[in-house]
């Protein structure tokens, strides 16, 4: 708790104050807790590159054009510059994006899926 | 058949359409003994169902082939993540695996079609007869009615068995406990219960639920097979969450029970819910809230098992009629360790019930069956959930058994005493054995009322103790068969008039001079 403490205060303070953080960590007899500073700030910048990537995957290679489409149907997805295409033949059509916690799926598979639970869940 | 299914599909498909939307989702970082910590699900709610995504990496065919879906239940709200109780078997669960908001909060399928079925915690059934049809859903957790919606316990339940309709009655609405050490027939009080609202009309007759929690499955199994054999399970709902269960499962089953019940009990009908036991979900409920780093209390149990059991048993009530007059009865069970009432648990649920009925083991062992000390069982809500008929009995029974107590002690001294102290102690080991019954042999309150009039009155006083059972069973059969109009006058009217009390001081006299003689 007290590394993810120090290591969030190492990111928002920024480089230029690190030496200050490290003389205090002296200071206060915890500079054994560096390795788990370290570990927590590894966690936090791997996390942030995460949410901050978007993942665009398709059951084909997009072409430029539609991948110009798709961004502008969905510009609340594309807020960050990093984009990521991958394919995945499993969803036989259609795409799907994923940026951080928020997924848009609009592949057949999920469609053909959710057709299949209408039908068998639906009374007669 | 095939045709209808055909064009069922082709109406669908021309129905459908792709309504695709922005999901919030989250991912598995940690997974371990039916706990799973999750990242992203900014917008969770607390006790929100999640469905865990298997169908990542599968294709649609396998997808297709799958039969059911995970769920989880959402119990911790973090700073940067939530943490939730997976409903269902761990392994399926992976970390880096997709997690679902369903937008609602856990609730378990009601209705008619649940009787006479055996279901889950989240209401799926387990008997392998079939799905169970169901329109309407109750949520799991509610809040309790209020006061102003409730009103006064005034009708009884009987549950057949003499000691206790006669020395701690129950009400329609009540919580009474049962508590004992193990193997003192407590699930036998509950189960004699179930049974002997077979003897209710149609109309009145409670619906019964059966809630097992932490039990092995052969006793439940044999519990429905008892039910189904004796013609009980027809109004009866068992829910069960077993041994081999996951803590999540044993920690709702009561809560699904009390939804199921509820819904009977707004439909104007009455309920009885047995919660066998609470000592089990306790424990369940300590494995979840340590395994989500909750602080452990005393006894290493977190900080609300108080409140578990307060909200769950609150929600037993009898309602006004403006709400329809519907009841709840709660039997909850605990199992006490070495006679000991003053454990944590015990004397937790205890202070929250209407009343307590103590087993012995003592007086098991001594073949005193059941084996309820009616000195320190007590029933809050008392007279008020009799008929007339047993109050008049009752009063006379709980009195004489009283002095009987004070005196038992004497009785070792038997030879010094003076002739009443003598006749008293006998009277009471005479009742105290006339209170002995077999189980799963529950007695209408009818006849319990004639047996019990016989005993305060002294008719048994020329029968040797231990014969009294027998001749108890020979009353009966004489009473049904020769004098069957008082029974049928005592159970249509609840009460002892003058002329049935003539009536039946005749037949008992009539009876017991051919008996002994």
């Amino acid at each position: 708790m007290q590394a993810k403490n120090y290591a969030q205060v190492i990111l928002s303070l920024g480089e230029s104050k690190l030496d200050q953080v490290i003389v205090h960590l002296k200071k206060k007899g915890l500079i054994s807790l560096l390795p788990a500073i370290l570990k927590e700030i590894e966690r936090t910048l791997k996390k942030r590159e995460k949410n901050e990537r978007v993942v665009l995957t398709s059951a084909q290679p997009l072409s430029e054009a539609k991948l110009k489409e798709v961004k502008h149907q969905h510009p609340e997805l594309f807020v960050h510059h990093s984009t990521v295409n991958s394919t995945e033949s499993g969803l036989i059509g259609g795409y799907r994006i994923q940026c951080g916690h928020k997924v848009l799926d609009v592949s057949y598979k999920k469609a053909l899926f959710d057709l299949y639970q209408k039908i068998v869940t639906s009374k007669p | 058949m095939s045709q209808h299914i055909i064009e069922k599909i082709k109406k669908e498909i021309e129905h459908f359409s792709v309504h695709a939307k922005v999901e919030d989702v989250g991912t598995v970082v940690r997974v371990g003994d039916g706990v799973t910590e999750i990242e992203g699900l900014t917008e969770a709610v607390m006790s929100e169902v999640i469905v865990f995504d298997e169908t990542g990496k599968l294709s649609l065919e396998e997808i297709l082939r799958k039969e059911d879906v995970l769920y989880g239940l959402i119990l911790n709200l973090e700073e940067d993540s939530v943490k939730a109780v997976i409903l269902g078997d761990t392994a399926r669960v992976s970390e880096g695996m997709t997690v679902r908001r369903l937008g609602k909060v856990l609730g378990v399928p009601v209705g008619d079609a649940l009787l006479g079925r055996v279901v889950n915690a989240l209401g799926e059934p387990i008997d392998g007869k079939g799905k169970v049809e169901t329109t309407k859903e109750n949520l799991i957790e509610r809040v309790a009615y209020g006061v102003i919606d409730r009103s006064a316990v005034n009708t009884p339940i009987h549950t057949g068995i003499k000691a206790i309709d006669a020395m701690t009655p129950i009400g329609r609405g009540q919580r009474q406990l049962i508590i004992g050490d193990r193997y003192t027939g407590k699930t036998t009080i509950a189960i004699d219960t179930i049974l002997n609202q077979k003897s209710e009309p149609e109309n009145t007759r409670p619906i019964c639920i059966y809630v097992a929690i932490g039990q092995k499955e052969s006793k439940t199994a044999r519990i429905v097979q008892l039910l189904k054999d004796e013609g009980a399970l027809d109004y009866t709902i068992i829910v069960s969450a077993s041994a081999s269960d996951p803590a999540a499962l044993q920690f709702l089953a009561p809560f699904a029970g009390a939804a199921i019940g509820e819904y009977f009990m707004e439909q104007g009908k009455d309920a009885i819910v047995i919660y066998d036991d609470l000592s089990k979900h306790a424990v369940a409920y300590r494995q979840l809230s340590l395994l989500l780093r909750r602080p452990p209390g005393r006894e290493a149990y977190p900080g609300d098992i108080f409140y578990l059991h307060s909200r769950l048993l609150e929600r037993a009530a009898k309602l006004s009629k403006e709400k329809g007059g519907g009841s709840l009865t709660a039997l909850p069970i605990i199992e006490t360790q070495e006679g000991d009432v003053s454990a944590y648990i015990p004397t937790n649920v205890i202070s929250i019930t209407d009343g307590q009925i103590y087993l012995e083991t003592d007086l098991f062992n001594k073949h005193v069956l059941p084996a309820i000390n009616v000195g320190i069982s007590v029933s809050r809500v008392g007279g008020a959930a009799q008929t007339k008929a047993m109050k008049k009995v009752a009063g006379k029974i709980r009195l004489e058994l009283a002095q009987f107590r004070e005196l038992e002690a004497f009785m070792q001294f038997s030879g010094d005493l003076d002739k009443n102290t003598k006749d008293r102690i006998e009277k009471g080991r005479r009742l105290s054995q006339l209170l002995t019954q077999n189980k799963y042999v529950p007695i209408a309150f009818e006849k319990q009322v004639v047996v019990i009039y016989a005993g305060v009155n002294g008719y048994f006083e020329e029968v040797p103790v231990d014969k009294i059972t027998r001749a108890e069973d020979a009353l009966i059969s004489n009473i049904e068969n020769q004098h069957a109009e008082i029974l049928k006058d005592i159970a249509s009217s609840k009460e002892l008039s003058a002329a049935t009390e003539e009536s039946l001081k005749k037949a008992l006299t009539d009876f017991f001079s051919a008996y002994l003689h």
